[in-house]
């Protein structure tokens, strides 16, 4: 073989000792009978190159013993000790002590090194919870919820910001999907999630670190949505130059458009629109975004497009082109912006989303008397949130369901809609029942106006030339959002059709990741963690047994003051309600 | 006062799949000393290997291991050649690396989902061996066997895998990789319960497992990055490897390792069999062994090492096996003490301990 050494009983220690000094690997020895004597072949691996390995040869005399190596390698011990056996070779010194019952080093140099680590119980684990799971932000729910719970707003408030910039708007119109999956949820007592959200924003104040670095990188953002503000927010924190396009004359995108002033006030938004913009994003109100191009050639390195889905989905009914059959995006908007719009006393909504419960709302605010929401299926199926369902009723608007228009007539100046009357089938491949037609069922119905909330979908510019993807979306890399064009990104409603506020939140960082990516950076968020000295176990503050069980009433604006005006429905916790909430979750987060 | 108390664990005992038995000195609950001791299962294999042909021996060794008993007799048969001054053909090279690796996904799944039913984690280790059929199927599909590959011989390999099952391997094989994307990966990368189990369990340091000659996924756990296919035997220069190395040195490390080699075996599989030239699979081999020579490979619990004898006749004079879990054994002394009753089983288990191999 290569590499072999013979040498004789005595030089075997100081060669072993050469090999320990060369750090070389102990492989095993083999040990061979050559009838009047035995050979002990050890086999080491050098450190730099594994072959070929070294071998070192002892012959010894039948009867006669070897000096054993295990205390220059301990783990030469079990083969010795096996070649003690099986051959019956003397092999005198093994440093483990195979005689004593219990393997232990006797006299090993390495002795100290051999040493079991001591024991430690673990810290802690946190465990994966339902609510934090479900959240599209990724929120820590069950930390804030338990700082609130102890009283430590600011920090609970510091905790939301680490996932998510806007807890000011998501306090007050997130769908929270978390508090469905709350393990309260069974008891129909969930905690009260996003009311607790909104509790820490109100009641307490975070300051912003601005961006200490400057990459020298210029982003702009097309659209200043909740995707695209977030997304600017990321990016300026991470040192680059952001420019937001905006089409329409004020900032907020379907956050201002969309959402009624009763659920959202405007001071809330133009509070975490100006965090945004004291982070040194500049935002230009008025301006439409013609070429992509245009953009590039004027200085921007990368482009995100969050210009969400603005336009309206038709009835595609006979007699929808009348002037008086209007859009809900349309309708919104003119309100939100501050227009006049005329709708008579008698107004038929039809559709069953949020956006058709904020319209009917909001011509009762405008003082229409009779309000009616026609949906296809029933109140279960309903993908109108059930609270805001609750409190349409509530201001007195009309819900009438299974109930689908067939035409719009108008005659002698008179508008009527007319529809069909459905009945449940069984569940589609959306999991909601199938509405079914009877036939000669029709009934008409005499309005003034017509408001049809039956979707959305994003308007995208020809100009910009991108893939287009089913109900006009762009086609965009599922992880890192760019689109078919190079350095152009998307998020946000324009991608996945009309979604929520809290999904284009949750997709804005992951957009901004990927440009900073793009950009040469490294994709860190600026982020530092909460540091709070907290319990760690469940029973260290929390009595379980302690009869708190009833989830937290929001209370509300009285419905005659609602009908009054647009002030806020919702009017917040207190602080003592708030950390009585905060102190019946039950942190599944704990181990115990 | 601690309570001083000995327990025998094993050689029988629902967690371990084999006769190991290890005297426990426990204090309270507390493992302060142990003894492995083995010895149930010796077959004389080394001593019924100088009585064949060296031809037959590659039968033989083929069934040290039921588990990675493909590497075996490919290590003895690379011995053999290198003796004889034979080279295997490249094609018979790719092959080799194919069920190497088969056999290595077929063990690391086997274990893990023992790892899962130790830790009384049933439906993780349904899911992990309804994945290890797949495994067995190709297995049966490529050599006819579904556990004993038994496909090397001096000279090449006894079968061949033409173009259309090479095509039904690389389905089967991404299908492979979805089912433990879907129902395997998820439990052991993010499952609490599991990481309760393992992390900080059965620790071993990186000074510890070189001291103690450990190998494979028990020593690159802890951070040792050794791994014999890096010599680039077979066709693993052509394909190219980078070993998996965690740095931890706890149960759960080498969990990981193990779980994130299933992955990289699959990869490698794929890709020997996509870079497999055409031509011959055996070449004919005259003459007898003479001389000695040693023989490494990469088990999946480590480095298998092989010295061979020959002195010029049918027989081989000396063949001296050491099994990767001969040299994993001793890393108990320090991965056991210290740590609660509870969690010997787990510990135990971590570095595969394969005692059939080790006693051969």
């Amino acid at each position: 073989m290569k590499n072999e050494v013979s040498v004789d009983k005595a030089e075997l220690i100081p060669a072993a000792k050469k090999m320990l000094a060369e750090k070389a690997r102990f492989v095993t020895a083999s040990c061979l009978d050559l009838r009047d004597k035995f050979e002990v072949i050890y086999h080491f691996e050098p450190r730099e190159n594994p072959e070929p390995l070294t071998h070192i040869r002892v012959k010894i005399a039948k009867g006669d013993s070897l000096p054993s190596i295990s205390n220059l390698y301990l783990c030469a011990a079990l083969i010795e000790n096996e070649i003690q056996e099986l051959f019956n070779i003397k092999i005198s010194g093994i440093a483990l002590d195979f005689q004593k019952r219990f393997l232990r080093a006797r006299e090993s140099p390495e002795a100290e090194l051999l040493k079991p680590t001591p024991y430690v119980s673990q810290p802690p684990m946190r465990l994966p919870v339902r609510c934090g799971e479900a959240c599209p932000a990724g929120i820590d729910i069950p930390r804030y919820v338990r700082l609130i719970g102890e009283g430590k707003i600011a920090e609970s408030l510091a905790v939301i910001k680490q996932a998510m910039p806007f807890p000011g708007i998501l306090g007050r119109v997130c769908f929270a999907p978390c508090e469905h999956d709350c393990r309260q949820y069974k008891q129909e007592e969930p905690i009260a999630i996003r009311m607790l959200k909104r509790f820490a924003y109100d009641h307490a104040t975070y300051e912003e670190k601005k961006p200490t670095n400057r990459s020298g990188k210029r982003v702009a953002v097309i659209g200043s949505g909740p995707a695209g503000l977030g997304a600017a927010y990321y990016l300026a924190k991470m040192g680059h130059g952001i420019t937001v396009f905006e089409a329409l004359s004020k900032i907020g995108g379907m956050m201002r458009v969309g959402i009624p002033e009763y659920r959202l006030p405007r001071k809330v938004l133009d509070d975490e629109i100006n965090m945004v913009k004291n982070l040194g994003v500049e935002i230009k109100t008025d301006t439409k975004v013609e070429s992509l191009d245009n953009l590039f050639k004027d200085g921007y390195q990368a482009v995100l497009i969050a210009i969400g889905a603005h336009q309206g989905i038709k009835m595609r009914v006979e007699g929808e082109d009348h002037p008086k059959v209007i859009e809900c995006i349309d309708f919104l908007r003119d309100v939100n912006f501050g227009r006049k719009v005329d709708l008579g006393n008698r107004v038929a909504v039809v559709g069953g989303g949020n956006a058709a419960i904020d319209a009917a709302r909001t011509t009762r605010r405008l003082g229409a008397k009779e309000v009616t929401v026609f949906y296809r299926r029933s109140r279960a199926e309903m993908p109108a949130s059930p609270s805001e369902v609750e409190e349409a009723i509530e201001e007195g608007v009309k819900i009438e369901f299974l109930a689908l228009p067939k035409k719009v007539l108008s005659k002698n100046g008179t508008l009527s809609l007319e529809n069909f009357r459905m009945k449940l089938g069984e569940p589609d491949a959306s999991g909601r029942r199938r509405a079914d037609l009877i036939k000669g069922s029709e009934f008409s119905v005499d309005v003034d106006t017509i408001i049809t909330a039956v979707g959305q979908r994003p308007e995208i510019p020809e100009q910009f030339e991108l893939r287009i993807g089913p109900a006009n979306t762009i086609v965009v890399d599922i992880e890192t959002l760019a689109t078919s064009k190079k350095g152009v990104f998307a998020a946000g409603d324009v991608v996945t059709g009309p979604a929520s506020v809290v999904q284009a939140i949750a997709v804005a960082r992951t957009a901004a990741i990927a440009i900073d990516k793009y950009l040469g950076g490294k994709g860190v968020l600026p982020i530092w963690e909460v540091r709070v000295n907290e319990p760690t176990s469940r029973h260290t503050f929390l009595e379980r047994w302690q009869k708190k069980d009833k989830r937290v009433e929001m209370p509300r604006l009285s419905t005659e003051k609602r009908l009054q005006g647009f002030d806020e429905v919702e009017l917040g916790l207190s602080q003592a309600v708030a950390v009585a909430e905060g102190q019946r979750c039950w942190r599944c987060d704990l181990e115990e | 006062m601690a309570v001083r108390t000995v327990i025998p664990f094993g050689p029988q005992h629902p967690v371990l799949p084999e006769p190991i038995h290890l005297k426990l000195e426990l204090e309270d609950e507390r493992v302060v000393g142990v003894m492995p001791i083995i010895g149930y299962v010796h077959r004389g294999i080394e001593k019924a290997a100088e009585l064949n042909t060296f031809r037959q021996n590659t039968n033989l060794f083929d069934r040290i291991c039921g588990i990675c008993s493909f590497i075996h007799g490919q290590t003895y048969c690379q011995g053999v050649e290198a003796l004889m001054g034979v080279e295997a053909p490249p094609r018979a090279r790719f092959l080799r690396t194919f069920w190497s690796e088969l056999s290595r996904t077929h063990s690391h799944l086997l274990w893990l989902g023992l790892l899962a039913d130790c830790m009384g984690f049933e439906s993780l280790f349904m899911q992990i061996w309804r994945a290890r059929e797949i495994v067995q199927d190709l297995s049966e599909m490529t050599t006819g066997h579904r556990v004993i590959q038994a496909s090397s011989v001096v000279g090449g390999v006894r079968r061949d895998i033409d173009k259309d099952m090479a095509k039904e391997v690389d389905k089967r094989l991404v299908a492979l990789k979805e089912m433990l994307d879907s129902t395997v990966a998820p439990a052991l990368f993010h499952d609490a319960t599991i990481k309760r189990r393992a992390v900080g369990k059965g620790m071993l340091s990186k000074e510890q497992a070189e001291l103690l000659g450990a190998v494979g996924p028990t020593a690159r756990g802890s951070g040792v990055a050794k791994d014999i296919r890096q010599t680039g035997y077979a066709a693993f220069k052509e394909v190219g490897f980078e070993p998996v190395v965690e740095t931890a040195g706890d149960s759960y490390a080498r969990t990981l390792v193990r779980a994130r080699e299933t992955y990289q075996s699959i990869e490698i599989m794929r890709k020997a069999l996509a870079m497999m030239p055409e031509g011959e699979i055996l070449v004919r081999v005259d003459g007898y062994p003479e001389g000695e020579t040693v023989s490494r490979c990469e088990q999946p619990r480590g480095e298998v090492f092989y010295y061979l004898k020959g002195n010029g006749t049918n027989h081989l004079e000396r063949v001296k096996v050491r099994t990767p879990t001969f040299a994993n054994v001793p890393t108990y002394l320090v991965m056991l003490p210290g740590c609660e009753m509870a969690d010997v089983p787990v510990i135990t288990l971590s570095i595969d301990p394969c005692i059939g191999c080790t006693e051969r």
